[in-house]
């Protein structure tokens, strides 16, 4: 078989069934791998209307049809499942080594169902695969149970875990691999810990094969070639990792401040990617066949919070940062270390924080209600305490814990929770950059900005610019960038490889790897194709158009001050049009010609 | 005017915000002047080997990129605030 | 001159695109188990260093194999390996100090660094330069050079 391995393995939680079956080429085919193919599992598989929660669910761990080859960036996997964050579907990305692994010991996906009576983690040894106890490392954090699953298993092995977060059902909860690389939205760790699932651990001997090794090797060669000129892809993600991000978004007044009341944080310099590097950055890193080195080693030697381990990212420094009217670095980078440790998504846990902070400076909240704790904006002490809490459900942490949708709506205030779909924007104002605006409107994941990072075109200038303010257009850049990404997250590929590369470098790997020749507009109908399939799933879920907008304060209150002072987010205007190119009725409902077009119907 | 420097610029020189007088000018002239105190490292990020402006940088005025301004012809008054930065992103 | 391949290991990001250069050159498909490039990451430190076969002046190798398989030919470089001699016995790869030499079961075959017929795969597939393929002579140039540099810096700022 070539890139797939043509083996998907199955374990059944509830009653301890292990079997392998062969990958539905057909699916492969259609959906490639990660995100697309375990998108179609879910779909031909799971009532969209079950309890994210319960043994109904099933969790899909993905690598894509590249992973494993020595493709440019292209060691990521896919974790596909009900999101209990959004009750929407989940498809988080994540890097590390873990991914390769899975393909080297043979499979194309893993499928979890049911649930354990017991903690137990999975040990896929090649071949072998069995069920084990996991009573000694439940409960411990996710560098510790690293080293023990290992202990117990290969010292090479790579390892999937949750930490506590995941155990007590955080709905952010993330599942770590490698320690410190993260899936890290809409909650899938806690659909882990839900069937007593401590951790994956696989190692394996299998080769990973490609049709054509001559052609995908010069198709390579290409690809990283191109990449490696890109100034961003080649050299300015290893030099100041994606924190660089942090200045231009506030230059250009798009960095939300203090739960998005503004566009604009004046102190913003300090927690940006040149402050990382100057003041916690031990040394860069890379996921498996990553040529960028994105990844952050860093080290915070101020007692009060000292602590190792890597990042943070920009979406990262801004949830804890700016978001939270924070700009004490060393807190910043405390806080990630801490969500690594517990296994927690950073975006949520940063986001959720900022607005507790809301709701106490406005008195909705008090004392009362936070064990005690003032809650304000600008405090970085307590803003690290409460991820402690956080994680582990101890005190007011029990109600951050089900993130700021279902901690504003206990109190009356839902429109204080900066959520599309119960999950929070990230680090782009889209009160100033319309098109992400968009994006986050309509990720099927719910607010998210890596589904369709219009971010690059319409402040970044890569590959072109756009004007971040117009909407002019904005509908078919988005759906563009949504369909690529789609597409590109289902090979395997890492999407940092945009800088550089894009649908027609990945359509000749692809093709070269798997003996089917794609062309880019096979590729990037795939991505539509994926797209739609996510979006029919979240109908069935009970979704509706009504769910395609963002909160009422950026539609209506203006960023306050900075360069782009008195903008709101047109999203509204821009719908119809974005339903109108996706082939959509006026409901959001992907036509019968449309989905017939995809071979969906 | 107050120019800030983002990124390895602020490597190439050496600060990270400068006041300048420009006695009036537009955004070409500014890049040439400060090429002349900076040098080709500088010059390198910022313009093509034909003088236009280059691929490599993301120059704002007041927080707005000047391309979607006049360009290198965008006219600087002294109340301005320049950003320059080098290649940058994230996600 | 002779040329060798040299580790900096300061610059090695872990992203084992050696390890899978290697596998492809050497059997034109992927599998880590089949590299005679290692890597090993160690995640809280976030280092990584890569070890491959040292081309041993006084090979360990050489001198325990029973059946001259593992053999150098007079004025080459690297230390080379004959399939045909081999009896599998695996003395090598216990009495190599490194671990660089490697027994693999799929293939049944001793696996060690042969500098791929002196355009290493590991060298090119490298995106950080962490690995060199270079003039003897100058090969540990670039280190100490590094180190100096140090010097140079706190020199110049005493005036």
């Amino acid at each position: 078989m070539n890139g797939w391995t043509g083996t998907t393995l199955r374990v059944n939680l509830t009653n301890g069934d292990i079997s392998k079956e062969p990958t539905n080429m057909e699916n492969a085919r259609n959906f490639f791998g990660a995100r697309g193919l375990g998108t179609k599992i879910l779909y031909d598989e799971v009532d969209p209307k079950v309890d994210a929660l319960s043994p109904e669910n099933k969790l899909i761990f993905a690598p894509g049809p590249l992973t494993g080859t020595f493709g440019p960036s292209v060691g990521r996997f896919n974790v596909v499942t009900k999101g209990p964050l959004t009750g929407a579907i989940a498809a988080s990305n994540s890097g590390g080594s873990f991914g390769p692994e899975m393909k080297f010991a043979g499979y194309d996906m893993l499928i979890i169902e049911g649930k354990s009576k017991k903690p137990v983690y999975l040990w896929i040894n090649d071949d072998q695969v069995e069920i084990r106890d996991a009573g000694k490392i439940w409960g411990k954090e996710v560098p510790d149970t690293t080293d023990l699953i290992r202990a117990e298993t290969d010292e090479g092995a790579k390892v999937a875990c949750i930490g506590p977060a995941g155990e007590k059902l955080v709905l952010f909860a993330c599942i770590m691999n490698e320690m410190y690389r993260a899936a890290g939205r809409s909650g899938v760790g806690a659909v882990m810990g839900s069937k007593n699932l401590k951790a994956v651990a696989v190692v394996g001997n299998h080769p990973v094969v490609v049709a054509d090794a001559k052609a995908f090797e010069a198709a390579v060669m290409i690809a990283r070639a191109k990449i490696q000129a890109n100034p961003v892809g080649g050299a300015g993600l290893k030099a100041y990792g994606t924190d660089v991000l942090v200045n231009i978004l506030n230059q250009v007044g798009s960095l939300p401040a203090r739960n998005f009341h503004d566009g604009h944080f004046p102190t913003a310099d300090k927690i940006g990617g040149e402050s990382l590097s100057k003041n916690v950055l031990v040394r860069p890193k890379a996921c498996f066949s990553c040529i960028i080195s994105c990844g952050r080693v860093s080290k915070v030697t101020n007692p009060k919070y000292a602590g190792e381990g890597e990042g943070p990212e920009y979406e990262s420094a801004w949830g804890f940062g700016a978001d939270c009217g924070i700009d004490d670095l060393d807190a910043i980078t405390k806080a990630n270390f801490i969500c690594n440790e517990l296994g927690l998504d950073t975006i949520t846990m940063g986001t959720t924080i900022a607005c507790a902070m809301d709701l106490f400076t406005d008195k909705i909240i008090t004392e009362k209600n936070t064990d005690g704790i003032p809650l304000h904006f600008g405090d970085a002490e307590t803003m690290v305490k409460l991820i402690s809490m956080t994680g582990r459900r101890e005190g007011f942490g029990d109600q951050l814990a089900e993130g700021s949708y279902r901690l504003a709506k206990k109190y009356g205030h839902p429109e204080y929770s900066m959520t599309v779909k119960k999950q929070e924007m990230p680090a782009y104002d889209p009160r100033g950059v319309q098109g992400i605006g968009l994006n986050f409107a309509t990720a099927n994941c719910g607010a998210a900005h890596v589904r369709g990072y219009t971010i690059a075109p319409e402040v970044l200038g890569n590959p072109f610019k756009v004007d971040q303010h117009t909407t002019d257009g904005k509908p078919a850049l988005v759906k563009t960038f949504q369909d690529l990404t789609a597409a590109l997250d289902s090979t395997g590929a890492c999407l940092f490889t945009t800088f550089g590369i894009g649908a027609a470098e990945l359509a000749a790997m692809l093709s070269a790897c798997t003996g089917i020749a794609y062309s880019t507009e096979d590729f990037m109908k795939t991505g539509d194709r994926i797209w739609n399939l996510e979006r029919l799933w979240n109908l069935k879920a009970g979704f509706t158009k009504a769910d395609d907008t963002l909160p009422d304060r950026v539609l209506k209150e203006p960023i306050q001050t900075g360069p782009s002072k008195g903008d709101i987010s047109h999203v509204g205007v821009m719908m119809p049009e974005y339903y109108k190119l996706r082939g959509w009725d006026e409901d959001g409902v992907p036509t019968e010609v449309k989905l017939r077009s995809l071979a969906l119907l | 005017m107050q120019l800030a420097y983002f990124a390895n610029l602020r490597d190439i020189t050496g600060l990270s915000k400068q006041t300048w007088n420009l006695n009036g000018g537009t955004i070409g002239k500014l890049i040439g002047e400060l090429c002349g105190t900076y040098g080709t490292q500088f010059k390198h990020w910022v313009l093509k080997d034909d003088g236009s402006l280059g691929e490599l940088c993301i120059i704002l005025v007041n927080g707005h990129d000047i391309r979607e301004l006049n360009g290198l012809a965008t006219q600087l008054h002294p109340e301005d605030e320049i950003s320059f930065f080098p290649p940058v992103a994230g996600g | 001159m002779t040329k060798l391949l040299m580790i900096h290991p300061e610059k090695c990001t872990g992203c084992e695109n050696c390890v899978l250069a290697c596998s492809f050159h050497h059997e034109k498909d992927f599998r880590p188990a089949a590299t005679r490039i290692h890597v090993f990451t160690w995640e809280r430190e976030g280092i990584s260093v890569p070890m491959m076969c040292q081309q041993c002046g006084d090979a360990p190798c050489i001198k325990v194999c029973p059946t001259g398989a593992m053999h150098r030919t007079t004025g080459a470089g690297v230390v080379d390996w004959d399939t045909k001699k081999c009896i599998r016995c695996r003395m090598c790869t216990q009495a190599c100090p490194f671990g660089n030499a490697v027994y693999d079961v799929l293939t049944n075959s001793i696996l060690k660094c042969d500098e791929c017929q002196g355009d290493p795969a590991c060298v090119r597939m490298c995106p950080n330069k962490a690995l060199d393929f270079i003039e003897d002579t100058i090969s540990t140039r670039s280190s100490t050079k590094a180190f100096a540099s140090k010097f140079k810096e706190a020199f110049q700022e005493v005036k």
